[in-house]
């Protein structure tokens, strides 16, 4: 059987999906476009067809990077129980890493949490991992996403300031985008705020990335 | 022979050793897979990279066109 190419442009981005993550999962998503990548959640899934965990499979094999948050490693206030989607899906990537052809092999992962060591508590398995802190700032998940990227993909990228500068220009504009289009600011659904954030940089000029 | 599409791989030895390449990648960062290669929207003037167009596997809830027209507006708003 061929081994199965992964796409160098793809990153794979599991995280929460809950409003209070937003914030951050949105900053994740542009620092992945605004660096020439392209996001893959499975946000952009449809309902039909395959099941929901063959369809994450698929993700997952296609994507050269991920990007993991393990922040939601918390008991939810309804259930009293974690959610524990983001470390099966991060077990997953690892397991395509580790076990997959060269393709697979080649996979790059970065690691978020809200605190840098936290995960000893709840994963320790991952002990010698690097994994990054954001402490909840969506700017810093920024930050380190932008420079994960540059590293593991060793292209030249738009520095971290200047990315973060794009960002905040871009959310100044997005009341007004999601004023035109109709949208709760909030509430934009997945597969349109990518699509927002695209136009946006295309047409976005030269000066607002400006120092 | 005309060419429509990358030929199927033989190896070099039934080819009667002729060298015969048709499709060879520039850079690093065009292998896809599954016909899934992105498409390029554009360069961004802010940091001068290209910006890829999303995976169309959910229907969006408006069109680009739409998207296109907002973004337009409101970058002009501020000109």
């Amino acid at each position: 059987m061929p081994a199965v190419q992964t796409s160098t442009d793809d990153v794979f981005i599991n995280c929460p999906f809950d409003d209070a993550f937003a914030p951050t999962f949105r900053a994740l998503i542009f620092a992945i476009l605004v660096c020439g990548f392209r996001p893959r959640s499975a946000r952009e899934l449809d309902d039909g067809g395959q099941t929901r965990i063959d369809k994450i499979f698929a993700l997952i094999e296609q994507c050269r990077y991920g990007i993991h948050d393990l922040s939601r490693t918390e008991l939810d206030a309804v259930n009293n129980l974690p959610r524990f989607n983001m470390p099966l899906e991060l077990g997953l990537f690892l397991g395509a890493k580790r076990y997959g052809g060269k393709h697979q092999k080649a996979k790059r992962v970065l690691i978020l949490d809200v605190e840098q060591f936290r995960y000893q508590r709840f994963i320790s398995d991952l002990a010698g991992m690097d994994i990054h802190e954001h402490g909840g700032d969506p700017a810093r998940a920024l930050r380190e996403a932008r420079d994960w990227l540059a590293n593991v993909s060793r292209r030249e990228l738009p520095s971290a300031d200047r990315v973060q500068r794009v960002y905040e220009a871009f959310l100044a504009d997005l009341p007004d985008l999601a004023a035109v289009l109709e949208f709760d600011p909030d509430r934009i659904p997945y597969v349109d705020f990518e699509r927002i954030v695209g136009r946006w940089l295309i047409e976005a000029p030269a000066a607002i990335g400006a120092a | 022979m005309a060419l429509v599409g990358p030929a199927p791989w033989t190896p070099l030895a039934r080819r009667g050793g002729e060298a015969h390449i048709t499709v060879m990648a520039t850079r690093s960062d065009t292998i896809t897979t599954k016909g899934s290669k992105p498409g390029v929207l554009g360069r961004s003037a802010a940091t001068g990279r290209y910006v890829l167009a999303p995976v169309a596997t959910k229907k969006a809830t408006v069109s680009d066109q739409r998207i296109a027209a907002a973004v337009k507006s409101v970058l002009a708003k501020k000109k």
